[in-house]
């Protein structure tokens, strides 16, 4: 995280309600307020309809709130004329990879956004290598994007992204319909982008991968209901289940062998931090 | 013997056949589910799952090869597949695209309705349905259905097939994008429905853990045929291949491997968070060797 200054995005005292048959509303989220600090990893978790989503929409200016005020970069989302420059700054990638692309050639569906910003043909060129070379789909260039796998396509989808040059990726559930591969490599590449200083704002259902964060928010009913590290976070299984959340399969088993009397403090986030930990474990003294 | 429900032989499928844009999808697939039991197809993305599951209720009809379920050939075109339609339930990859009705309670009785049911029953099924997915019918039978979130379409969706009670019930990945919660509810109303009523079901996923809890036996596809067939614990033991063909294994079964490489080894395949609880204490409490 950079030191000092204005975190890159701040959501004040936010209230977003949508309509109901018969007149009523449903509250998606009420009084929230975070911020999101320049070079930061946050996840967001929270049970369906938790208000996850129309949290990240509000994130550039797709969902302008009923009440409150979102500034990305100092800007209002609320001010018109400031979404195309707010949408440059925060970039944003969905579930389907299927209804983000939009050219028929890989090359060219990436240079779609920086051909918008009226770039010279130079620029527009040199993004485009930058952000293929960074997701590694050069190879696929010429590609259309129907022979691509899951995985390819969603990297494809944050190269085109990347091409508008964010400081922020905000990453909607998009590896929910990968297989394996396809979530590792997404994930592998946010990772890389990471490193690179650009700022991550990921939703997840998978507790798996909420590991990579430096920050963790929990949303449920519309609130913000739990804010820790990862660690801290698995710490508190009970609190999440409650939260209709989960922790991962491996924070789990620890959990049980420690409530069996296992000598097991760690809270561990990945297999290898379990496994490791366990090999070094003494045996139980023959009762 | 068991009936056999679905028959599928050296299935070939085409997209877009005899244009410039033909690719091929399927290409001497195969499979079986007899009544009663629990199949799950795994595959990388564009390995042909969805497309052969959409075989199963006539969906799509096979370019060659034979697909006979319920007893109907599929492939003879002058067979009309509606009516196989009240036995075999379909539910697609992104379901929430199902949705058509304004109102939640609406959109799941469409189905009942259509098969005849009397109000009481078309209530029953409803409820019974939303019950299943976690739904509560008080909460959100008056809903739009366009005011959801992504996860709760999927579950009206998901309900909605349910209400149906079909014979053989087929899911295309239907806990992607639902919480945790909503991952254990379903899995466990999947099981209590094959349970109580033995409903016959195919379960679609490239969730590992979710294939080692719910399934019994399992297909895995690549390139648009069938590669590996087998009870779930003996596919599984093949982590290698696995992650060649763009999956991996269940996260217990990681950790059972990477305890293998520090010099621990546990008893038995270790699939689930049960089986790594039970082999890693059964290990810790038993005597030196």
């Amino acid at each position: 995280m950079t030191a000092g200054g204005e975190p890159l995005i701040r959501v004040e005292a936010v209230s977003v309600a949508y309509p109901m048959p018969g007149g009523g509303r449903v509250q998606a989220l009420t009084d929230v307020s975070l911020d999101v600090e320049r070079g930061e990893w946050l996840t967001i978790i929270g049970h369906n309809g938790s208000g996850k989503s129309t949290l990240a929409k509000l994130l550039n200016g797709l969902v302008i709130p009923g009440r409150g005020t979102v500034t990305v970069d100092g800007l209002s989302t609320r001010d018109a004329e400031h979404r195309r420059r707010i949408r440059q700054v925060v970039g944003m990638v969905f579930q389907n990879p299927d209804n983000q692309i939009v050219a028929t050639v890989v090359e060219e569906d990436i240079a779609f956004g920086p051909e918008n910003l009226g770039l010279s043909r130079g620029e527009i060129d040199e993004r485009v290598a930058d952000a293929m070379r960074r997701l590694e789909v050069e190879s696929l260039r010429q590609r259309a994007p129907h022979q691509l796998s899951g995985g390819q396509k969603q990297r494809v989808a944050i190269a085109g992204v990347l091409a508008m040059r964010p400081a922020c990726l905000v990453l909607d559930e998009s590896t929910a319909m990968l297989d394996p591969s396809g979530r590792t490599e997404v994930l592998e590449a946010a990772t890389a982008l990471h490193r690179d200083g650009v700022t991550i704002v990921a939703i997840t259902h998978f507790m798996s991968e909420v590991a990579r964060a430096d920050r963790v928010i929990v949303l449920a009913e519309g609130r913000v209901a739990l804010e820790a590290g990862p660690r801290a976070l698995f710490a508190q299984p009970e609190r999440l289940r409650q939260l209709e959340l989960d922790v991962p399969q491996v924070t789990e088993i620890a959990e049980r062998l420690r409530r069996r009397g296992a000598d097991l403090r760690l809270v561990p986030l990945s297999v290898a931090e379990l496994a490791d930990a366990y090999a070094r474990m003494p045996k139980l003294a023959p009762q | 013997m068991s009936e056999r429900l679905i028959e599928v032989s050296d299935l070939w499928h085409w997209y877009l056949r005899k244009t410039p844009l033909e690719s091929i999808a399927l290409q001497g697939a195969s499979f079986t589910l007899d009544a009663g039991e629990i199949v799950g197809v795994m595959g990388h993305t564009g390995s042909g799952k969805s497309t052969l599951v959409q075989h199963f209720n006539g969906l799509l009809r096979p370019h060659r090869g034979t697909v006979r379920v319920c007893g109907t050939d599929l492939g003879d075109r002058r067979v009309d597949p509606r009516p196989l339609r009240r036995r075999v339930g379909l539910v697609f990859q992104f379901p929430e695209q199902q949705l058509f009705d304004p109102t939640v309670g609406d959109d799941i009785a469409f189905g009942p309705r259509k098969l005849g049911c009397d109000h009481a029953e078309v209530r029953r099924r409803v409820q019974r349905g939303m019950e299943a997915v976690g739904l509560s019918f008080e909460t959100f039978k008056d809903r739009y259905t366009f005011g959801l979130s992504g996860g709760e379409m999927r579950k009206v969706a998901l309900a909605g097939v349910l209400a149906l009670e079909p014979d053989v019930l087929v899911l295309d990945e239907p806990t992607a994008g639902l919480d945790p919660r909503a991952r254990r509810e379903l899995l466990a109303s999947l099981r209590a429905l094959h349970e109580d009523k033995g409903t016959a079901l195919v379960f679609v996923s490239h969730n590992m853990d979710e294939v080692a809890e719910l399934v019994e036996r399992v297909d895995v596809m690549s390139d648009g045929r069938t590669v590996m067939s087998g009870p779930v614990r003996e596919v599984f033991r093949a982590e290698r291949r696995l992650r060649e063909l763009g999956l991996g294994v269940p996260a217990a079964a990681e950790l059972a491997g990477a305890l293998r490489e520090r010099g621990v080894a546990l008893r038995g395949d270790v699939l689930t968070v049960d089986d790594a609880v039970e082999a890693m204490w059964t290990s810790l409490s038993s005597p030196a060797a």
